[in-house]
Order: C-alpha cells, then structure tokens, then sequence
C-alpha cells in the first residue's frame, strides 16, 4: 500500500488542519442510532440480569464489561462485541473481490486477496473457455494454465468457507473472471463498505471500475461481459512483437480517463475518505472542471481542495436532512 | 515485490509507448520530491528524501583521523548504503546485501572521482586538518526506508542535500610535537564549515521499456525494463560517471542519446533541489 504524503506549505497544512477539524465536528449522518464508540478499558453498557455473551474485544473485568479494542460496540440478540474500524478484511458470503493468482494446484487456483489466509478458487467453480457446462476431465486439469496463470488478476465472488477457515470462491458469471487492459490499486480494505453494486461502468469515461470488498481496485478499459478468456489467451501469444502489440494498446484518451480514475481512488484513499463511485466520480470531474494536469492531481493543492469540498458536501447534506 | 500480470504488464508498456504512465505522469517527468533536512540531530549532517514512494536518508559523520600515506594532503571519504527490510520483504537477513553494494558501488563511481580524487564531487584537500597528519574522516551512509524504484537517484539527491546541511568543527593544532607523534587538537564546538554543495552532481536513471525511456520509474516499471542507464551530471552538465544496468545490449547511438536526454533533465532536477536545500537552510535559520 504506497501511501501518498504530498509536502504541505504553511497556508496548505493549515487549510487542511481545519477541514479535517470540520469533519470531525459535522454529526454523522449515516446511521440511525446513535453509534456508540469506545476506547480501550471503556466500560460497556450491559444490563446485568441477562445472560450476556462477551464477543471479540470485550473483556469482564471485576464483574463489569470492558473494551479490550478501539471501535463501536455491537448488539446482537445476547451478544455483544466491539467492532474495530480499522480492521484487516474480514470477508462474508456474497462478496466481490479482486485477487492475484499465486500459485497454481490440482484442481483449484489459489488466490491472494489481503485477507489473512489464501483464497481457493475451485475448476469446478469457474465457466470453461467453450461455454459448455460439462464434467471437468484431466485434460481440463492439465490446461488449467491457459485459463488463468499466475499473477492474473481475477475478479470472483465469496461463496462459502471451509472448516479450516479459509474462503472458497467462484466466478460463475460472465462478469466475472479475469481481468486485464487496466491498472490494480491497493486500498485499505476498511475503506470500501459493501453495496449493491460493486462492478460500475462509466460509461461517460468507458472506463470499468470494480471495487473489491477486500481493497483492492481494478480500474480499467471496458470490456464487454462475456468475451471469451481463454481467446484472448491465444491471442497474446501471437502478438509479440512491438509493432503488432502497439496497436492493440489503449487508445490514449480512455487511458487518460483510466489514470485520472486511478489518481482519484489513490487521493481518496490517502486522505482516508471512504471509497464510493460518487465519490470517486466526483473528484476526477472536480479535476476535469478545475483543468488539473493528472499528475497534479496527486499534488498539495487538489489534495487540499478535495477535503474542503468533501467539507462542503457533508455539511450540505447535514442541512438537508435538519 | 508483488508480480504482474500479463494484462497490467501490456498497459504499463502501452502508457510508456503513449506518452502517460499509470500514475499520469509524462516519460521525462519526476514525482513530487519531498525534503527535510536536519532528520538525525547526532550525525554531522543528514536529509531525509521522498521521491514518490521511495523514501531514504542520508547521514554524514566525520571523525578525526590519519591520511592515508599516498595522499597526504587529502582526507578520506567512503559511501555506504543499507537497504533495510522495512522496505521490502526480500531486504530481509542477508538479502539486501547485493542490492547494498551496487548502490554503494555506483555511488562511489559518481561522487568521489578517480583514485587520486581528482574530480571528486567533494574537494578531498577541504578535509584536511594538518599536512601528513589529521585529517577529516567523512562516512556516508545512506539507509532506503521505503523502495519503490529508482533508488540511485533518490540517495545521490540525499546525499547532495545532507551534504549541504553537514557541518565540519573547525579544529585548532593545540601542539605539533616531533613529525612522529599525533598532534594535540581542540574540536571547536562553536565554529562549522559548510560545504558548498553547487558541485556536488545528481543522478539521472534512464529506463528503457520498449522503444522509449522514462525518468524516476516505479517498482511495476523497473520490472518491464530491458536496460537502465545511469547518468550522473554536474551543474555545469557534465559528465561524472556513468552506469549501465539490465542484461539487453544497447546501440552506441541510443547510448549517446540517453546521455544527452539525461543532461536535459538534469537540469530540471538540479534547480528543484538546489531550491529545497534553500527552503530548507531559510527554515533553520528561522528557527
């Protein structure tokens, strides 16, 4: 995770001091009731005649609850945890996420997707090249490497997890699979919240965004769902040389979209907003709007000025609802 | 140093061809550089350099200490570098080790001249307390925090800004005894010499990826070279050495070229850091 630190003048550091402040101040409006955080060694609120089960990051401490973590406590039915906000991805069923292929085994893919443990990804859970559904036979085994080789970046769903804990995951759809003509951003996986709709097409741009539950981020040229992978696959192998390769290289104007997506995911992530389309969409056309160079955009100053506008966004929203 | 896929490999060198590198950047343009100088309070003089996500520091040191017999009227310089395992997995124990000395080598080649010390970036005769007898020790250490490509670059601008923070007590010859015995001598904690640090050259690596070279390249980048050369430019752009990196055999024309490209450059990265080392002297003399 390389982390952006751009050198603030005097004038910059203060500006960006007081928006933060501002944001910190604005009540949070995303929530219903109240959220209650605690530190380490805050006693929680428990009623004491029930049988209350203490979770992760509690602690009974001379007969009351304490928080062993920092974060917001959670209430479900009898038991009651504390959620840290910073925590390592944690997956759940029904997940998009982005991972690398590290190492190939019999039958399977293994994947690595930030998470503390390697992701399986079954042959059996994955469509064929030719699109018929049928017994996977060794043959199939034997060409798993045409398929997806290692340090592919694969696009695939959580669909369960073992005894052992690990994830197993598939990639059924045509929207999923492999995915390339793009660049792979790592984010903090806390920064992504989970929504409907993970795989976004911006279509002003023609540029695929996929935001992975588990942090990281395919930003990409657009490819229809549905193009044959294992096709591309033999194509790769032809094109060799420069002049064959050249033109089948992203024509500038989508790349340019790709890069101002890409800085927009990297800013947002630096300044630990929290990674939404909106948000991400906002901030490449505040740089459009503004005339900033892409690479600028990583600079001091639209690093000040998109903190004062996410300044300006929430107090507005603030005054809708009140 | 996390693998690539053939996809991401293909629009690397696709940006490269384009003209737009993934980060938006042109071929012949380097990151924002950060600089702090004055990081390590106990050494001599020190500077912490950001350049990107490659983040290193450089530390002087000087000691007192005897002139070697061939040059007697010189004082003595040596370059060191450390990658440390903070910066990546593969530094750790004894892995850096390789990586440590050809940084240390290429250093040593660019600023400290020929073996008689002619050329040197730093004027060896400076350094010298008494004839024969005393003289300054200076220990270069340069320590890669963070790595993310161009490495050589980042420590030679270092070196170049903690050299213009470093400060030389003046020494005063207390006793010159008989020509056989060490002379007494009063380190004055008062009095610094500065060195004048115009000189000093910086690094330019040129990566060639394809038909085309880039400037101050990314780790993902480094990894789709076929050949890197390494300029080192003085002020006065000329040539202080010279370093050629990769296993792919390169024209003599495209040699020439990288050079001149390399110059051009360096002129851009010179006066950027020429103006931090001022911002930075105004900010201590302010505080």
């Amino acid at each position: 995770m390389r982390d952006l630190q751009p050198s603030l003048n005097q004038t910059q550091r203060v500006r960006l001091q007081s928006a933060l402040r501002q944001l910190h101040s604005l009540p949070s409006s995303s929530s219903s009731s109240p959220l209650s955080s605690v530190a380490v060694a805050d006693p929680i609120q428990v009623n004491h005649d029930d049988n209350i089960l203490k979770g992760h990051g509690t602690l009974d401490c001379d007969g009351e609850v304490v928080a062993t973590l920092c974060g917001v406590v959670e209430r479900v039915n009898k038991l009651v945890y504390v959620r840290a906000l910073r925590a390592r991805y944690k997956p759940e069923v029904g997940d998009i996420i982005v991972g690398r292929v590290i190492e190939i085994a019999p039958k399977r893919w293994r994947l690595e997707i930030n998470f503390s443990q390697v992701a399986v990804l079954m042959l059996s859970s994955m469509n064929l090249p030719d699109g018929i559904q049928r017994r996977r036979t060794a043959v199939d085994e034997l060409n798993m490497r045409s398929i997806f080789e290692e340090n592919d970046v694969i696009c695939a769903e959580v669909r369960g997890f073992q005894h052992d804990g690990s994830l197993h995951l598939q990639a059924r759809s045509q929207k999923y699979g492999k995915l390339e003509r793009g660049q792979l951003l790592t984010v903090p996986a806390y920064l992504v919240k989970r929504r409907k709709q993970h795989f976004h097409h911006l279509e002003q741009y023609g540029v695929d965004l996929i935001i992975g539950c588990n942090g990281f981020i395919w930003v990409g040229e657009h490819v229809e769902a549905g193009e044959n992978v294992g096709m591309l696959v033999e194509d790769q192998k032809k094109t060799s040389t420069a002049e064959e390769e050249s033109w089948s290289f992203t024509p500038l104007e989508t790349r340019k979209h790709i890069c101002r997506i890409a800085n927009a995911v990297r800013l947002l992530s630096a300044l630990g907003f929290t990674l939404t389309v909106e948000a991400i969409v906002d901030t490449a056309e505040a740089s459009l709007a503004s005339n900033i160079e892409i690479n600028d955009m990583l600079g001091a100053e639209f690093f000040v000025q998109t903190a004062e506008r996410e300044v300006q966004r929430r107090a507005s929203m603030v005054r809708k609802k009140g | 140093m996390v693998g690539l896929s053939e996809g991401e490999r293909r629009f690397i060198r696709g940006g490269i061809a384009q003209d737009l590198r993934s980060d938006g950047r042109r071929r012949l343009q380097y990151c924002p550089i950060s600089v702090q100088t004055g990081v390590i309070p106990q050494a001599n003089g020190s500077a912490r350099v950001r350049l990107g996500a490659t983040d290193v520091i450089a530390t002087i040191k000087a000691e007192l200490g005897k002139p070697s017999l061939l040059q007697p009227d010189k004082g003595k310089v040596s370059i060191h570098v450390d990658c440390s395992p903070t910066a990546a997995p593969m530094f750790e124990g004894r892995g850096g080790e390789e990586l440590s000395s050809e940084l240390s080598l290429a250093l040593e080649r660019c600023l400290l001249g020929g073996k008689s010390g002619a050329g040197a970036a730093i004027d060896l005769s400076s350094l010298i307390v008494l004839d024969g007898k005393v003289c300054w020790d200076l220990y270069i250490d340069g320590l890669v925090i963070s790595s993310d490509g161009n490495l050589l670059d980042t420590l030679a601008a270092a070196i170049k800004v903690a050299l213009s923070n470093t400060g030389i007590p003046k020494v005063n010859i207390v006793y010159d005894g008989s020509p056989d015995d060490q002379p007494e001598v009063d380190v004055s904690d008062e009095e610094f010499l500065q060195f004048d640090t115009s000189g000093v050259p910086v690094v330019i690596t040129l990566t060639k990826v394809g038909k085309h070279y880039i400037v101050d390249a990314t780790a993902e980048e480094e990894s789709q070279m076929s050949s890197a050369v390494s300029v080192s430019v003085n002020r006065n752009g000329q040539i202080c050495g010279l370093i050629k990196r990769g296993g792919t055999g390169l024209d003599p024309s495209v040699i020439l070229d990288m050079i001149s490209v390399a110059k051009h450059v360096s002129k851009e990265l010179i006066s950027m850091l020429d103006s931090e080392i001022a911002a930075a002297e105004a900010s201590d003399d302010e505080s």
